[in-house]
């Protein structure tokens, strides 16, 4: 299933408008040579690229220097307004699951209130309160401290500093400087897990933000530089390689949809850089479609309340499916009982969790994925709301990687991979994307934990082997198989490492506020 | 209603006859009407109607085919034109029946021909225009009336009800070759852009199933309960052998037809009495029986439901033939008519069943007197209604069985097979059974009861309080049981959905090669409670809308509404019948609920509602949710 087909284009009139617009822009076939020679130039290397066998689909071959990303009129596939997901006939069980979570609360609450007198419970509630001022001035100054990267953004426009030479050194080694900074903001205030969780993965995604912001800005500075230098040029050798090399790097300064050109998107930097950070997206580009509805202020309100109700259906299953499970493994493991019977409670309150976390994780999915950033989206008219495929119809981990998490996966595909690639194979530039991501999350449990454990990293350092496994010829044609198969890694991985790291939270006494 | 003057002097059977056809022909508007190609293409249908369902939920009969509706345009276009031009010609013979109107009608008629073979395809109607010398057309066909072979099926119904305008225009409710909608293999399905949810489902059941097991282990040190299990093995071998005499017993109907068919019986007179009698014996004999035996609640309710299938089917298969037998002896009527007719005019053309031509006479004799024209109209009427006739006895897929051959224990037997409860002598078939999907769906319906059995043993039965609590206490627990259980509830229901329409009912389609798999509507996005009940059990539904409303509306002359109350009111009273069986109370609680239902599917029609699909979706698995839960309590505790 492709996306195109999962993803209705809502608004034909406007995608036929970018279209237009965006098609004459591409670059004419006969400049690809120039291209490539102005590519290897750039990088200093040979380039590796094989041909590659298009037996699934033709790859486009780029037309910029820098991976672009093709940013489409999308809706994402829970979307209501998304006229082709209400077309299909099964969506009568996607309010049963609505419904039936509902129910599941409400009878929880009911069941909570005749025991203990109280509607909801506190502990999650706690969680959520504790220090919530001091995180949240931590999180303003945080955002506000990425404001650095503007002034030498603009420093590198106007010709005042080189980022090949002291623009990249100050942005990186300030950009690490930050990211490291607020790590160890993160570790050593007393706040509660939920707190570091949430300000962890905001860093990373400010730290993502302003690589692609700082990186793609200074190399277009770059680019402006040649060009100008080209234009200068007095004797020209070869007029036809000239003029191409003018047209490639004029076209690498102008946007995909054609109506910006590099230096404009700094005239107003602080603006610019306003809207992108409020932009669903990781990557940097000087523009992005926009919806020609403007803000429809009904749907944001309506992705809030989804947003706020998910969340409280997550804090009650949280607070009551997976707490007391919790707590009673963690009471009888404290009693040092022998290693069968540790091993037995393991595995009871393994087999008790399997659905609770498949669940949160569910609900985690749809509150970022469908709701949050479909908020900002809408704030921003943000066009383009492919924020994941359909992820669940997948038959492998590969897949699942790619699908699940599109901003994300596009930042890796665009900063890691692509720069990866003229040095490293298609293999190499995988593994090395992989690792980063490992690194990442390893980063992120690590800092909700205070403990460097390892394993989150080594069970996704685990999914390459099963990759191979996947792609094998046994593998490759049973889709329904390897669907279930992966589900079921999916529900048993879940539990299984978050409960390991749960248990790392019972002994820092997280959960007994 | 064109009718040759009839010898019919029996006005009862004439009018139960009548209101059978109105019945066939509702039926029929419900249906696409059948032609080859929709036989051949295969499963595509399913889906695309399922949303055609959804889309008109108000209406009571489900109008869902573009085909239907071009064909009829094309039907009433033609016998517009056609039927009256005819009339015309016989009416007022010649002189100003030009060759230019000739000419018109034969590039007509070549069109209709070209129009017939085009729809058929591969299966061409060898048919050709003539225009004799004496300015007679001729539209010849190589088969005769009374050969039916496959190929020519369609074109020759489409043919006769050319020449006639009304009365042949009934349709059958038209079985074709569709799937289930849960069908792994369904290639619509399969589209479904969240398919990976549909396996998220049924591999949290495996792992629920794991989970359980592994904790009854960990507790009783065994892995099953044995609670239920006792119960199933009761007295296993005595359901066995009574339900075997049951389904033996129903052959009951075969020997009434045949004695139909032998003359012994006259169907509209007696057969139908005997019929009724039949079925009151049989229906009380089977619930006599279990309440005698004082079975276990599964084996009575295994019971009285197979018990009330084999009631439809015998309905079903008795009022058909029955119907047909009717209609045959209209025909020999009929035929002796048309033999005298002949005779006293000195046999014109040769016997009736030679073959079809559509005559235009006026040409024929310059000076035709008066009475010669009567008496050919008379004949071309005679003609007509015994083509209708033939039509009518023939199977509606294949046009290879006519009626009385039908009437034998394989055809019976094969009946009883198949998963319809609505008799017709021909079905669209499957070339083969694929023995891998029989074991698939044989697996799956096993492993689907174990589920079932684990979640009631493990999550509903020890919830339940003890009979012998008083009632004061058992009122204060129903709201807190009523909670435990509406979880385990509703998946059981769905199981119980599954293993029913999805599992057995296509091992036993797939074990007689039926090729019709409609059991079921997307009944999921229903929007109100009358959708549901058309959508969720489609044999049932068709046989209500067949045999209980349509036939109520012709034969107790009851308006739309009226017929619908007392469907659903029939319908309710079977439910409550199998609810008293199971707990041996008469309570009721069931009946009230379904009855509850009127008001609420009036609610589901205002305007609120209509405009907010969404809000009736989720008003309707809100009821499905608590409704069949608390129910159970009802009766299970007061």
């Amino acid at each position: 299933m492709s996306s195109s087909q999962l993803l209705a284009l809502p608004n034909t009139e406007a995608v036929r408008r970018h279209r237009a617009i965006s098609t004459p822009s591409r670059p004419s076939q006969d400049i690809v040579p120039t291209l490539k020679a102005i590519r290897e130039e750039n990088h200093g290397l040979e380039s590796i690229e094989k041909p590659i066998p298009t037996a699934t689909r033709p790859r486009r071959e780029s037309k910029h220097l820098f991976h672009r990303l093709d940013f489409e009129y999308r809706l994402t596939a829970f979307d209501p307004h998304n006229t082709e997901r209400s077309k299909t006939s099964f969506k009568g069980f996607f309010i049963l699951f609505w419904l039936g979570l509902s129910l599941l609360v409400l009878t929880t609450l009911l069941r909570n209130l005749k025991e203990t007198g109280r509607i909801f419970g506190t502990s999650v509630a706690t969680l959520f309160i504790h220090n919530v001022q001091e995180v949240a001035m931590t999180d303003a100054a945080m955002i506000l401290s990425t404001f650095y990267v503007i002034p030498i953004q603009v420093a590198c426009s106007k010709g005042w500093i080189n980022w090949n030479g002291m623009g990249r050194v100050l942005h990186y080694s300030l950009q690490w400087a930050w990211f490291g900074a607020c790590m160890v903001v993160a570790s050593v205030r007393d706040w509660s897990w939920t707190a570091i969780a949430f300000f962890t993965l905001h860093s990373i995604v400010m730290l993502m933000k302003i690589h692609s912001y700082g990186s793609y800005n200074g190399h277009l500075s770059v680019i402006r530089k040649q060009l100008n230098a080209l234009k200068k040029a007095e004797t020209v050798e070869n007029e036809g390689l000239h003029a191409a090399k003018k047209e490639i790097l004029t076209l690498e300064l102008t946007s995909t949809l054609g109506h910006v050109t590099y230096p404009a998107n700094l005239k107003n930097p602080v603006w610019n850089y306003v809207d992108y950070l409020l932009v669903p997206t990781l990557c940097y580009h000087i523009e992005y479609p926009r919806t020609p509805h403007g803000i429809r202020w009904g749907y944001v309100a309506e992705k809030a309340l989804a947003t706020f109700g998910t969340i409280f259906l997550l804090a009650i299953t949280v607070e009551h499916h997976i707490m007391p499970i919790l707590t009673q493994a963690s009471k009888d493991l404290a009693e040092e009982p022998s290693a069968l019977t540790s091993g037995l409670i393991f595995a009871e309150a393994l087999s008790a969790l399997l659905w609770p976390y498949m669940l949160v994780f569910l609900l985690v999915f749809y509150i970022i994925f469908e709701c949050i950033l479909n908020v900002f989206a809408e704030v921003t008219c943000f066009a383009d709301r492919l924020f994941y495929d359909d992820w669940w119809n997948c038959a492998n981990w590969e897949s699942f990687a790619r699908m699940w998490n599109k901003p994300v996966h596009h930042w890796l595909l665009r900063h890691v991979y692509m720069p990866c690639r003229p040095r490293l194979s298609r293999g190499g530039a995988t593994m090395m994307t992989f690792f980063i991501s490992a690194v990442l999350h390893e980063l992120v449990m690590g800092m909700i934990t205070r403990k460097v454990r390892g394993y989150g990293f080594f069970c996704q350092m685990l999914q390459v082997p099963f990759m191979a496994i996947q792609r094998s010829k046994f593998m490759r044609d049973k889709e329904l198989l390897g669907n279930v198969l992966f589900w079921l890694s999916m529900i048993t991985g879940l539990s299984g490492m978050t409960y390991i790291k749960e248990f790392t939270l019972v002994d820092l006494s997280l959960f007994t506020h | 209603m064109s009718r040759a003057p009839t010898t019919l002097a029996r006005a009862f059977s004439a009018r139960r006859n009548e209101s059978y056809r109105h019945c066939l022909k509702e039926d029929r508007k419900a249906a696409k009407p059948l032609c080859p190609d929709t036989v051949t293409s295969s499963f595509d249908a399913a889906l695309q109607q399922d949303e055609n369902d959804t889309s008109t939920p108000t209406e009571s009969t489900i109008s869902r085919s573009d085909t239907a509706g071009s064909e009829e345009v094309i039907d009433a276009a033609y016998n517009d034109k056609e039927y009256e031009k005819q009339k015309e010609r016989t009416s007022n013979p010649s002189p100003q029946f030009s060759r230019n109107e000739t000419e018109e009608k034969i590039t007509t008629l070549k069109g209709h021909v070209r129009r017939i073979s085009d729809k058929d395809g591969e299966n061409k109607v060898d048919a050709e225009l003539k225009q004799s010398d004496a300015g007679r057309i001729e539209l010849k066909t190589k088969d005769a009336v009374s050969s039916f072979s496959k190929d020519d099926s369609a074109a020759r119904r489409r043919r006769t009800r050319t020449n006639i305008p009304k009365r042949k225009e009934f349709h059958d409710l038209v079985f074709e070759p569709r799937m289930t909608a849960l069908d792994r293999t369904n290639p619509k399905s399969a589209e479904s852009p969240f398919l990976g949810f549909y396996s998220l489902f049924w591999l949290s059941l495996a792992l629920l199933v794991v989970k359980t097991l592994a904790q009854n282990y960990h507790i009783t040190g065994h892995f099953l309960g044995s609670q239920l299990h006792a119960t199933f093995t009761q007295d296993i071998f005595a359901v066995f052998w009574v339900d075997l005499l049951m389904v033996a017993s129903s052959s009951f109907c075969l020997v009434l037809h045949k004695l139909v068919q032998y003359g012994l019986v006259d169907w509209d007179r007696e057969g139908w009495i005997v019929q009724h009698v039949w079925q009151t014996i049989y229906l009380f004999g089977a619930i006599g029986v279990t309440w005698a035996r004082d079975w276990p609640w599964i084996q009575t309710v295994f019971l009285v439901l197979h018990a009330l299938v084999m009631l439809m089917k015998q309905y079903s298969y008795s009022t058909h033939n029955g119907y047909l037998s009717s209609v045959l002896k209209h025909k020999q009527a009929q035929e002796a008519e048309l033999r005298v007719l002949r005779e006293g005019t000195g046999a014109r053309r040769g016997s009736a069943d030679s073959g079809v031509e559509i005559n235009t006479p006026a040409q024929q004799n310059g000076d035709g007197n008066t009475s010669q024209e009567e008496q050919h109209e008379q004949e071309l009427e005679l003609l007509a209604d015994i083509e209708g006739c033939e039509e009518e006895l023939t199977g509606p897929v294949y046009g290879k069985i006519k009626y009385p051959a039908n009437v034998t224990l394989p055809n019976f037997l094969d009946y009883l097979l198949v998963p319809s409860l609505v008799y017709e002598i021909e079905y669209p078939r499957t070339e083969r059974i694929r023995w891998p999907y029989v074991l698939e769906k044989s697996a799956a319906t096993f492993g689907c009861f174990f589920l079932m059995v684990m979640i009631s043993e493990h999550y509903v039965l020890p919830v339940i309080p003890p009979a012998d609590m008083p009632v004061q206490d058992k009122l204060a627990n129903l709201p807190w049981v009523l909670l435990d259980i509406i979880f385990p509830f509703i998946t059981l229901y769905l199981l119980t959905f599954y293993l029913i329409f999805e599992c057995v009912l296509n091992v036993f389609a797939e074990l007689s090669c039926m090729a019709d798999r409609y059991f079921y509507s997307t009944w999921w996005n229903s929007v109100s409670w009358d959708e549901f009940a058309r959508d969720w059990n489609k044999p049932v539904h068709n046989f209500l809308l067949r045999h209980v409303y349509h036939s109520s509306i012709s034969n107790m002359k009851l308006s739309k509404k009226r017929a619908t109350l007392l469907t659903f009111f029939l319908s309710s009273c079977i439910h409550e019948l199998v609810m008293a069986c199971i707990t041996r109370k008469i309570r009721f609680y069931l009946l009230g609920f379904q009855m509850l239902q009127l008001p609420l599917i009036t609610m589901s029609r205002s305007r609120w509602f209509r405009e907010w699909k969404v809000a009736g979706n989720v008003f309707f698995w809100f009821g499905l949710f608590t409704g069949p839960s608390f129910l159970c309590l009802l009766y299970v505790l007061l």
